[in-house]
């Protein structure tokens, strides 16, 4: 009986311990190799993406966001010290906020009137509906491509009603809206950085919303991996399902449909080419073979 | 201001010796003269390619490679029109809040 409530007892006191497995990806990070908790792989990327885009266009882009890079490297092997050997969602935590939000990233003497113009933001929070939201793909949420959420932010509706009415249209016009929702799917692009996720639900760009954003986003995938319930697995299923089959499948319709094309046109081409020619040979336009 | 500032200690802490990016952070965060590191890479890459500073890579035992910077000789200028402008300043503040004392 002993050692099961020893068991119990870890259970109670550290319930993170006792997470017993975790997808990791291998990432390079400043020329070493790092296993990164997949939580905190998303946090990563995301935070470097941000980075990378605050920093466009700015003086040595390139030098900074490797120096960042470098820094992360070592910071993590700091806090990993000897005994672990995955990067966990905490260490990605803690890293990001030591090195500072994307957005600090600019100007020191432009920080100051950033903070401003952001606090004047705030109080005039009242025409925040009037403001203007961008289209995005929310993969946060979606079903399918999350073109719906997306649609659903960009109004400011609830995503259920666009679900739903996605669902009636269908049952009117059938094919159609498929057709529809693949062209939509295509044209707008995925919110794939912080900055895009709080420009999508038409939130001013600043540190503070970021930095929502982003708590919001490790608390989403911190409570996928501390409490999976059925439905969050689900969920968690249905998403990777759509994210690695999905597009390749559209991929290779699209793919078809456009070789079709390529040949209808040859032989467009061909067709026109023949009739010149038997319009040379015999010296007059016969259209007659064509009816 | 800021910039001017810490290009200023970045400068000084060089004046030592070569350090590497996070020797530099250290040593400005010791004396709270940094609150998050972000701010600090735009500008050391800035300070670069501006030719006040260089760099060379060197191995680390326990992390990744670490970029040591010194400071250039153009640097030093640098470094001594930053400290008369800064003592300036200093002085300036000084004497005006001297006067209005009293």
């Amino acid at each position: 009986m002993e050692p099961v409530r020893g068991f119990r007892e870890l259970l109670v006191s550290n319930p993170s311990r006792l997470i017993t497995m975790v997808e990791t990806r291998n990432i390079s990070l400043g020329g070493l190799l790092f296993h990164v908790e997949l939580p905190a792989y998303n946090v990563l990327n995301g935070y470097l993406a941000d980075l990378k885009r605050v920093l466009r266009g700015a003086d040595g882009q390139e030098d900074i966001v490797q120096e960042v890079e470098y820094r992360l490297a070592e910071l993590f092997s700091e806090f990993m010290g000897t005994s672990r050997t995955v990067v966990t969602l905490k260490d990605v935590e803690r890293a990001c906020r030591q090195l500072g939000e994307p957005t600090e990233f600019g100007d020191p003497d432009g920080d100051d009137m950033g903070q401003s113009a952001h606090r004047d933001s705030h109080n005039t929070s009242a025409d925040d509906s009037s403001r203007q939201r961008r289209m995005f793909r929310d993969p946060d949420d979606r079903v399918i491509g999350g073109v719906a959420t997306g649609i659903a932010h960009r109004f400011g509706l609830d995503p259920v009603v666009v679900r739903a009415l996605a669902v009636v249209l269908f049952f009117i016009s059938g094919p159609v809206l498929i057709v529809l929702y693949g062209v939509l799917w295509c044209i707008i692009p995925k919110a794939r950085s912080v900055s895009d996720r709080v420009a999508m639900k038409g939130e001013p760009v600043t540190v503070d919303a970021i930095k929502e954003t982003i708590e919001d986003q490790l608390h989403r995938a911190k409570e996928e991996f501390e409490n999976p319930t059925a439905t969050r697995r689900f969920r968690a299923w249905w998403s990777r399902f759509i994210a690695q089959h999905l597009p390749r499948f559209i991929k290779a319709c699209m793919r078809t449909l456009g070789w079709m094309l390529i040949l209808i046109c040859v032989l467009i081409l061909l067709a026109i080419g023949g009739l010149i020619l038997s319009a040379i040979i015999t010296g007059q336009w016969n259209f007659k073979f064509m009816f | 201001m800021r910039k001017g500032v810490l290009e200023l200690c970045i400068l000084r802490i060089l004046s030592k010796g070569e350090a590497y990016t996070s020797d530099i952070v250290a040593a400005l965060q010791a004396v709270d003269l940094l609150v998050v590191e972000g701010t600090i890479y735009p500008l050391l890459t800035r300070m670069k390619n501006a030719g006040t500073l260089g760099y060379r890579w060197a191995e680390s035992p326990t992390g990744p490679p670490r970029k040591y910077y010194v400071m250039t000789p153009q640097g030093e200028s640098v470094l001594q029109e930053l400290e008369t402008a800064w003592n300036q300043f200093v002085d300036s503040v000084n004497s005006l809040s001297q006067t209005h004392q009293d």
